[in-house]
């Protein structure tokens, strides 16, 4: 199953590749629900079994496997790749009409944009440390590709500078990688067996601290640089705000979360090896500094695709930060935020890509009376504005106020009120650009006819309702689902039982 | 033997450093990858049984860093015509003498201090991280596209040397996967260098500033 979950994009990206726009369109449309519903099939089966893969002492190795947390992450690449490729349709027929990408490009777009999901897939479900480093770099040249497509100066320069900073980035937590297969050596033996995420987990307690604290060092320093944590972000504004909008959706919903998850893993390791403590307070710096150095950029922003990789900055700080403080709210806060954050930003960056196309230009001053000319985008761009926001109903609030409370708890007043404050300065903001954009007269070209209700909204509204929904109800077997997985974060990689 | 090759490894990282001529940078980067392929085919053969994989591993790195990736690089250089020389950001003498400063850094500070944990055998550790330093800095001290590029596939060289002298090895899947990797990274980056000097009518980086706030 998990293999037809990786074969189906990239059997429909080949597909994609070599035919017609008409055709490449359909392809991508049946593709890409083929691989959504694989995605949501295979993310339950480690839910309703419990013993699925679980491999505990005996010696055996898969290549891929699926665990708790993969599984949180199938379920979102389930999720929003497969809204991305859908309302990618409508974006580029509005693209072309535009003149902005001739027609026999199409079906290279969607044949990449299969190719992407596919590496991500690989990225979390690779039960390897080897082939989840080789898999990420694989995001890294196909997404390039990506942010590169409309082949102008400036997405010229955003994709070089992403494809140069990640790489180099990467190659760090290749370090990293080869001192742990060092450490593991001696435990496991040298082969592909003494890299495997499960192996490592039994072992953890027998591997050599100091060697492992190096190793993590290196690993944050390059799938950091992947999630954009602050030092080394200076990519991601760029990237997010110069690809086309269903990639951008991708990169901030999807491509950051498997950068945060294979930090995610080693923390999880590291703790064992070396003891609480060290690779989380590392992991509460981090997160702390990327939400206090995204604030001034958003305040001051002009350019809403900017605006809103700026946020994915804090969000992906926030998300940090939560697994840092750990304990079971700390990982409940971060797993839920991680979930609500991919959901909530690609609606976002979809909705505002297609503002940007409409009102051709992606300056805030220049998109005002959004709510006149085009009521329905405009709400659900409002609506996810402030579900980012973190607004009470929405799913964001909640996971916030969990993690807010964690840091209180184990970290004293400090942290929760620099916490708290980030979150209101960034809320103020959103809510003064979004204002700006709503609630203004419309610019004088807007045509009379206003725009009507489309399938592309429908596709929009279902990851806006999952938030919604998540915030004013929890489903207990949803709850139950989210226990297990902190279950097992909490104990350290281990299937709980 | 290995020290040798690592030798020659070094040296050739180093003098990346001092030229500004593109060409001889490739050819450089080319006995760069030699001196691997040389250091992966001793260890194989060397040993009572033939270790297949430093083989196999040793054969990959011939093919794709020895032959394959210069070759696309000479044809970009001929194809961008860039037979001028790169712009630099650090001067030469500075850029070297940064460069021996990283050297030292490595063979005095990080191995003997950071990674006390790993026995070293010769100095193919030092050598390996030098040489991932010196690659990092020839990316920082040029300001071309194509040259970031060449510093990209140096930094990989010196992973590939660390991966061998702390592990020897890693394991094969992932071995190739990582050629696989540096092979269409490197291919991806050659079409953009391409596009990019379509569109800008240049590959020097300082007009890759726009983006910024």
């Amino acid at each position: 199953m998990l293999y037809l979950l990786l074969a189906l994009p990239i059997i429909s990206g080949l597909l994609c590749c070599f035919t017609k726009a008409r055709n490449a369109e359909l392809i991508n449309i049946l593709g890409s629900l083929l691989t959504g519903i694989t995605a949501i099939y295979c993310c339950l089966t480690p839910f309703m079994t419990g013993t699925a893969q679980k491999l505990n002492s005996h010696k055996i190795y898969k290549i891929l496997i699926l665990d708790e947390l993969s599984a949180i992450l199938v379920f979102i690449i389930g999720v929003v790749g497969t809204t991305c490729c859908l309302y990618g349709v409508t974006y580029l027929r509005q693209e072309r009409s535009h003149g902005e990408i001739a027609e026999k490009r199409v079906g290279l777009f969607f044949g990449l944009l299969h190719f992407f999901v596919a590496t991500m897939y690989l990225a979390v479900l690779a039960d390897n440390l080897g082939v989840m480093w080789v898999a990420i770099e694989g995001t890294t040249i196909v997404s390039a590709l990506l942010v590169a497509f409309y082949g102008n100066k400036s997405a010229l320069e955003a994709a070089w500078k992403y494809l140069i900073i990640c790489t180099v980035g990467i190659a760090f937590a290749m370090l990293g990688i080869i001192l742990t297969f060092y450490a593991a050596r001696g435990v496991l033996g040298s082969d592909e067996i003494s890299l495997s995420w499960q192996q490592l987990y039994l072992v953890a307690d027998q591997l050599d601290p100091s060697l492992m604290k190096l190793a993590f060092i290196f690993i944050l320093v390059g799938y950091g640089t992947k999630a954009g944590l602050f030092p080394l972000h200076t990519w991601l504004p760029d990237a997010h705000s110069q690809a086309p909008s269903p990639v951008s959706a991708l990169l901030s919903g999807v491509l950051l979360n498997c950068a945060i998850y294979a930090i995610i893993r080693f923390h999880l390791l590291t703790t064992m090896a070396v003891g609480e403590g060290f690779s989380g307070q590392l992991l509460i710096i981090f997160g702390l500094m990327s939400m206090v150095a995204a604030l001034p950029f958003i305040l001051v922003q002009k350019d809403i695709k900017r605006l809103l990789a700026y946020s994915s900055v804090e969000h992906v700080g926030i998300i940090i930060l939560g697994v840092g403080l750990g304990g079971t709210l700390g990982y409940t806060g971060a797993i839920l935020h991680l979930i609500n954050h991919a959901l909530g930003k690609s609606v976002l960056f979809l909705s505002a890509g297609t503002l940007a196309q409409r009102y051709k230009s992606k300056l805030i001053p220049k998109i005002h009376g959004i709510g006149q000319w085009l009521p329905v985008t405009s709400a659900i761009f409002m609506a996810s504005l402030l579900a980012i926001g973190g607004l009470p109903p929405f799913g964001l609030f909640f996971s916030e106020l969990t993690i807010a409370s964690q840091g209180f708890q184990v970290k004293g007043a400090l942290v929760g009120f620099v916490f708290l404050m980030v979150i209101a300065v960034v809320f103020a903001g959103l809510i003064y650009f979004g204002g700006k954009m709503y609630f203004s007269d419309p610019v004088t070209t807007c045509p009379s006819k206003r725009e009507g209700f489309s399938v592309s909204h429908v596709l929009l509204l279902l990851p806006l309702g999952l938030l919604l929904l998540q915030g004013i109800y929890m489903p207990h077997a949803i709850q139950q689902l989210i226990n297990q997985v902190v279950k097992f974060m909490l104990l350290g990689g281990m299937p709980s039982v | 033997m290995v020290d040798l090759f690592a030798l020659i490894f070094l040296v050739a990282s180093l003098f990346m450093l001092a030229g500004r001529s593109i060409t001889n940078t490739i050819t450089l980067l080319t006995v760069q990858a030699l001196a691997l392929c040389l250091i992966a085919f001793y260890l194989g053969l060397s040993t009572q049984e033939t270790n297949w994989h430093m083989v196999i591993v040793g054969g990959l790195t011939l093919v794709v860093k020895v032959i394959i990736l210069p070759w696309v690089f000479y044809k970009l250089v001929y194809k961008v015509n860039l037979h001028r020389e790169v712009s630099l950001s650090v001067g030469l003498v500075s850029s070297i003498l940064i460069g021996l400063l990283l050297i030292g850094l490595a063979y005095g500070y990080i191995v003997p201090v950071l990674l006390k944990d790993i026995p070293v055998g010769g100095h193919l550790i030092s050598a390996a991280l030098a040489g991932i330093l010196l690659g990092c800095f020839f990316m920082i001290s040029r300001r071309s596209a194509l040259s970031q590029l060449i510093g990209v596939v140096a930094m990989e060289n010196g992973l590939f040397l660390c991966g061998v002298a702390v592990t020897g090895g890693m394991p094969l899947i992932i071995e190739l996967g990582i050629f696989f990797d540096i092979l269409v990274g490197a291919l991806v980056m050659a079409l953009m260098t391409y596009q990019i000097n379509d569109t800008f009518e240049t590959i020097d980086t300082k007009f890759l500033n726009k983006l910024k706030g």
